[in-house]
């Protein structure tokens, strides 16, 4: 008879899913959900550790003497002992084992007679074939005090099993669940370090992503960053740092923020002293330094402006100062307007004060002959002060007008007009207030549609240009020459021409020609606003000059 | 003998101006020589040996500054006052820049113009400077 076939009332029962006790005593206990559950924990049901402990249970054999031994694992419906000596199979119904009954309390169960105990008689492994006759078996006890498997031996004859025996399979028992313990406390803790390890690794990925970003905005942003250490040592500047010094990143980190080679300005252009350095205000003072502006002079290279603020850089733990940040960026084009500008108005008010100066002596010395007028001074003295008049009206206009062009307010009010007239008002007005000669060449009766005013004025400031540029030079020639679609009006000098490099600044507001030591006179806005007069009426302007031969300024205007 | 040097320079590129400064100076009993442009002014300024000279800041070919160092680095002419002359807002820096020994601001008063002129022109005779 096999261990499934059944004997008295228990006939036709087989091996099945649901569970058949054939003890004469209870084996579910009340707390089974958390027994279960606890064995469940150690996750050892199906894995290659149930096998593992086949040499506690040959050792357990060899103790006792016995063919049978095994540990086991009780589960709900069934008996695992993948560990064991002397069975064929690895598992069987939990109504039929012995094991179901070592798990009901926590101590050692034996049973010497199976035949002789009403509680086994009618198991099918004691009255069928298989014949067992003696059990013993210590509970497998986990640490919260649930009993989950055995450890234990089986024998076919009766045995006796003493307190000694009790006490070593107890020991075998407690080996064997500090085992089991052991191994869920390392699954416990390799699952916590790869835990440990994705939460890292997502930590540096997340980190990573921000280094990016911020190594980006680094990257592009058009402010230089430096950053220092105490001694002043750059260790780390971006891109755009290295652009506006000029250096590559390894010369950066040679330098210090005060390296004497480089040459630090005031404003004022003396030389700034390594305490007034924005970055030694801010280690100095731990207070962030905001939009101080320096000049900066490299070795070998043009002076440069920056801005720069200057913030400390703090441990994060100590909060000790360990450096600074430093970002700037290039104010030199900001500085040079500025600096423009202040030149611009000690020009203007010396070139409205020259005309005020000759009007104001003239009148006194009216003011002293009007008892007694000698005509020949008085005639004179009128004609310089119209004179000196003329002048600051027009240098008011142009003043005028540079600001009207700068506010986008130039209108052209157009109508149609004949060149001639134009040329002859220029002519007369030149005639008047020099010794050079204008001639015309071209056909001057051409007509034109634009501003008369203003083409007018752009035409008054060439040829005054030419007689002031060229003073020694006798004959401006204005010549008019018809194109595809526009006409072109030129006037020729045959002065001393202007330098290359000074041609493309020619038409820039406060630009004024300085060659050959001599300096003239002007608000260096003429030019400027004929430039911009022609480019509202969609022409073009420009000039060609030879040293020594002379200039030819021009300009074109659409013809419809 | 006991003749005094009535002489005076005034170079100015404002040709309005040299005809003012030469109109009242002449008028107050001086012998006005005037220039557009400093050109050659060690030779100028020998031969005519002024007693004051009236310097404009703005004046071809190097600027009223090199000139009137010109003058005060010559042995023979640093005696001379020079009377900076400008519209410059900054007239006192660049007077001192220039080495000269005294300025006045355009636009003048045309009695502050005298005065100046009669109280810093040498009074040395003619010759014995």
């Amino acid at each position: 008879m096999g261990s499934d076939q059944t004997c008295n009332d228990q006939s036709g029962i087989t091996r099945s899913n649901l569970m058949k006790n054939t003890f004469a005593t209870e084996i579910i206990l009340p707390n089974e959900q958390e027994r279960l559950a606890a064995l469940r924990r150690y996750r050892i049901l199906g894995t290659y550790a149930e096998k593992s402990f086949k040499n506690i249970a040959k050792l357990v054999a060899e103790i006792f003497k016995s063919s049978i031994a095994m540990i086991s694992l009780v589960d709900g419906e069934d008996v695992y002992f993948g560990s064991n000596v002397g069975m064929d199979t690895v598992v069987g119904p939990r109504g039929e084992s012995f094991c179901s009954l070592t798990v009901l309390q926590p101590e050692v169960n034996v049973i010497e007679d199976a035949m002789q105990d009403p509680i086994v008689a009618n198991n099918p492994l004691v009255c069928g074939d298989f014949g067992l006759r003696f059990y013993a078996g210590a509970p497998l006890i986990t640490h919260d005090g649930f009993l989950i498997g055995t450890v234990c031996l089986v024998d076919t004859q009766p045995r006796k099993f003493n307190e000694h025996d009790r006490a070593i399979l107890e020991g075998m028992a407690g080996v064997v669940m500090e085992q089991i313990e052991l191994r869920l406390q390392n699954l416990l803790d390799g699952e916590q370090q790869k835990l440990a390890n994705s939460q890292l690794a997502e930590i540096n990925a997340k980190l990573f992503a921000s280094e990016q970003r911020f190594q980006t905005i680094l990257d592009t942003m058009a402010e230089g960053v430096g950053v220092i250490d105490l001694e002043g040592h750059i260790i780390y500047a971006n891109e755009m740092a290295q652009r506006i010094l000029g250096l590559t990143h390894s010369e950066i980190r040679e330098r210090t923020y005060d390296d004497p080679k480089w040459q630090n300005l005031r404003l004022d252009g003396s030389p700034l002293p390594d305490a007034e350095h924005p970055m030694a205000i801010m280690m100095r003072s731990r207070i962030p330094v905001i939009d101080y502006e320096i000049g900066v002079q490299p070795p070998d290279k043009e002076l440069f402006y920056i801005s720069i603020n200057a913030a400390p850089l703090l441990d994060p733990q100590s909060g000790q100062l360990i450096g600074g940040i430093g970002t700037f960026m290039d104010v030199t084009n900001r500085r040079r307007v500025l600096q423009q500008k202040d030149e611009f108005i000690n020009v203007a008010s010396h070139e409205l004060r020259t005309p005020v100066t000759s009007l104001k002596a003239a009148m006194q010395i009216m003011g002293r002959m009007k008892d007694n007028p000698n005509p020949v001074v008085l005639s004179k003295m009128i004609e310089q002060s119209n004179r000196s008049l003329l002048r600051l009206t027009s240098l008011i206009t142009d003043l005028l007008d540079s600001s009207r062009i700068s506010q986008g307010k130039l209108n052209l009010v157009k109508s149609r007009f004949s060149l001639s007239k134009l040329i002859s008002n220029c002519c007369n007005l030149i005639r008047d207030s020099s010794k050079h000669e204008i001639t015309v060449e071209g056909d001057s009766n051409i007509e034109i549609e634009a501003d008369e005013q203003q083409i007018e004025q752009v035409l008054i400031n060439l040829v005054s240009n030419a007689v002031k540029y060229a003073p020694d030079a006798r004959v401006i020639t204005i010549r008019i020459e018809p194109c595809v679609g526009e006409i072109k009006i030129g006037v020729e000098d045959h002065g001393p021409g202007i330098p290359a490099d000074q041609l493309e600044h020619l038409f820039e507001q406060y630009y004024r020609v300085d060659y050959s030591g001599i300096q003239f006179s002007g608000l260096g806005l003429g030019l400027y606003i004929s430039s911009e007069i022609v480019k509202k009426h969609s022409g073009k302007i420009g000039v060609t000059s030879i040293l020594g031969k002379g200039t030819n300024f021009w300009f074109t205007l659409p013809k419809d | 003998m006991t003749e005094l040097n009535r002489k005076v320079i005034v170079f100015d590129d404002d040709e309005d101006i040299l005809s003012i400064c030469e109109f009242v100076l002449t008028d107050a009993g001086w012998e006005v020589f005037t220039f557009t442009d400093c050109n050659d002014i060690l030779n100028r300024v020998s031969e005519i040996n002024p007693a004051l000279i009236l310097m404009d800041n703005w004046i071809p070919a190097s600027g009223g500054i090199v000139s009137t160092q010109l003058l005060k680095n010559s042995e023979a002419l640093k005696h001379i006052p020079v009377i900076y002359f400008s519209a410059n807002s900054q007239i006192s820096d660049l007077a001192r820049q220039a080495g000269a020994d005294t300025y006045l601001a355009k636009p003048f008063d045309l009695d502050d113009l005298e005065a100046m002129v009669s109280k810093h022109a040498l009074t040395d005779p003619i010759g014995l400077s």
